[in-house]
């Protein structure tokens, strides 16, 4: 008789759905965002960064800063500008 | 609308789970966007327009006026009327910052200054009279943010311009200094005077004999031949076109008049420069005469050059002022009694020019245009007190010249004139002596039993506004000339 091993997975089904986004800091839309914020993009599981993957895009350019897995945790990537950020591009919109 | 906002994106070839499934199949995707903190005014004002400085009204003055600029937030509210101007004032051109970092600020003023169309409005009259002055006005707003705004167009400080009227005034002049008594109406050694055309006539006066200076007149169309001067043959000039140079030692007196600059292509300014290292003589200008009254104006000014001669060289002043009593008034067929030509001695003074020469100018209260002698000359009443006073010098003083005999008559050709001689003082006596109470025991001077200081006192007691020059008045010279008003 044979007795399932423990952490065997050869009866799992196999991992073929890819990693979802479950939520960014600062949200969607969110206004009156520091200018010192480190911006965060949590996921539904476990990831595997290769770095430079997530940018901060403001005026047309990408914000210079660092990108990694957060300290401590497999599911969220953060984004460390270098630099303050400014307090945005300005766009006109025409009515 | 103005929205701001900084987006998140991600790279989805980077970003996989444990069993290699790529983030949205591998591709880059904007996953959020934010905005970030609104703060009001990181944008500097905008920069000034509309500014303008033209010459004021007032002596020295100097009115600028600007637009208020805006001062866009980031939100686009607009912050301007939080806006102050520091005003600064150069006679360089202000184009820059670093021009600014070694100025200070004249002024610094805010939007509430607003007349007339909203513009602000500051008058300057910080400065000199006659002056060429650059602006430049600093914009900043409440965080700070600046804007420089440099005025494109110099403008003239309101100089001694009173239509109508001819400056005059004594001045005295020292080593290179010239002192005013009144108000600085005399060119300072080294200075240089910038008139306005069409605004500012000129008419000047200069006693340069035996004194070391140099007079120049700088023009764009400037000849020797414009100016009509006296005693030609001692002037030596150089008459490089746009440049009047009368060197040191040369002329007596030099009357330059507006008239003859007009006729002459009168440039946008006329610079004039005086430099040297003596005894700069005074310059008198007549700013803003009246052309129609420019002849008689002229003429006033020759009688106030003789004067002027006569009381620092010692010359029979009654001879040489013949030249410039015989005058009329252009301007009389229009005249009211209100603007009948007077003439208006202010003040009195004593003096001593040089070594041998005691001057005591006589100043009655007024004299009129009638004022006139049968040959049509001018003469000088003396009120009463300057009566005594002349009977005082001539019963305490050896009088080489005379004094004056009929102080009710004037002063009329064979009258003794208005100064007295003295002789040169003892060795070691210079004139003025302290006020130490010592008599003056000049053999020369018998009858001059009295102590300096009582002599000075009954001298300022006979005049009307004694001005004692008290310190070595070796170096001085003193000029009067005539104020008049039509």
């Amino acid at each position: 008789m044979l007795l399932p091993g423990c952490g065997s997975d050869i009866n799992e089904p196999e991992d073929v759905t890819p990693p979802g986004m479950a939520n960014t800091i600062p949200s969607d839309g969110d206004v009156n965002v520091s200018t010192t914020v480190a911006p965060k993009v949590g996921f539904n599981e476990a990831i595997k960064y290769l770095g430079n993957g997530f940018f901060l895009v403001n005026g047309g350019q990408n914000v210079q800063g660092t990108s990694r897995l957060t300290e401590g945790r497999t599911n969220e990537l953060c984004f460390i500008p270098n630099q303050p950020l400014d307090e945005g591009q300005v766009y006109y919109y025409s009515p | 609308m103005k929205v701001r906002f900084t987006t998140i994106r991600l790279d989805g070839s980077t970003i996989s789970d444990l069993a290699n499934n790529a983030f949205n199949g591998g591709q880059v995707i904007d996953v959020s966007s934010f905005t970030t903190i609104i703060t009001t005014g990181i944008n500097p004002p905008d920069a000034i327009l509309g500014l303008t400085a033209a010459t004021g009204t007032t002596l020295n003055e100097v009115i600028l006026k600007w637009d208020i600029p805006d001062d866009l937030n980031n939100d686009g509210a607009d912050a301007s009327s939080d806006l102050s101007f520091k005003i600064y004032r150069s006679n360089q051109p202000i184009t820059s910052q670093n021009d600014i970092n070694r100025l200070i600020p004249i002024a610094t003023v805010g939007t509430n200054n607003q007349g007339a169309g909203g513009q602000v409005s500051y008058s300057d009259t910080s400065g000199k009279p006659g002056e060429l002055y650059h602006y430049a006005i600093e914009v900043i707003d409440q965080q700070g943010n600046k804007t420089l705004s440099p005025l494109i167009d110099p403008a003239v400080s309101k100089g001694y311009t009173i239509n109508g009227s001819v400056i005059s005034g004594i001045h005295l002049a020292k080593n290179g200094e010239t002192r005013p008594y009144e108000v600085d109406k005399v060119m300072q050694n080294g200075r240089e005077l910038y008139l306005v055309k069409d605004e500012s006539k000129l008419i000047f006066i200069i006693e340069a004999r035996q004194k070391d200076g140099v007079l120049t007149v700088y023009g764009p169309d400037f000849h020797t031949t414009d100016i009509p001067y006296e005693n030609a043959s001692a002037i030596n000039t150089n008459d490089t076109g746009n440049k009047f140079v009368v060197p040191h030692r040369t002329l007596p007196v030099l009357t330059m008049m507006a008239p003859y600059l007009e006729g002459n292509s009168i440039p946008d300014r006329i610079q004039v420069t005086m430099n040297g290292t003596g005894q700069i003589p005074a310059v008198y200008f007549n700013l803003g005469a009246d052309p129609q009254r420019k002849e008689f104006a002229y003429q006033q000014h020759r009688a106030a050059a003789v004067i002027s001669k006569a009381l620092v060289g010692g010359h029979n002043w009654m001879e040489d002022i013949n030249e410039g009593t015989n005058t009329e008034d252009p301007g009389a067929a229009n005249a009211t009694a209100e603007h009948n030509i007077r003439i208006q001695w202010n003040n009195m003074m004593l003096g001593y020019p040089n070594k041998n020469t005691l001057i005591l100018g006589s100043l009655h209260q007024n004299a009129s245009v009638n004022d006139k002698d049968d040959n049509g000359r001018f003469f000088l009443r003396v009120n009463n007190r300057a009566s005594e006073l002349y009977q005082f010098i001539n019963e305490y003083y050896t009088v080489q010249m005379g004094g004056i005999t009929d102080v009710s008559r004037g002063f009329v050709p064979g009258d003794p004139w208005i100064g007295t001689y003295i002789d040169q003082p003892p060795e070691g006596e210079g004139f003025p002596r302290e006020l130490n109470n010592r008599p003056i025991s000049n053999t020369r001077y018998d009858n001059l039993d009295m102590p300096t200081e009582e002599l000075l006192a009954q001298l300022a007691k006979g005049l009307n506004q004694p001005f004692l020059i008290k310190d070595n008045m070796m170096n001085y010279k003193i000029e009067l000339s005539i104020p008049v008003k039509f």
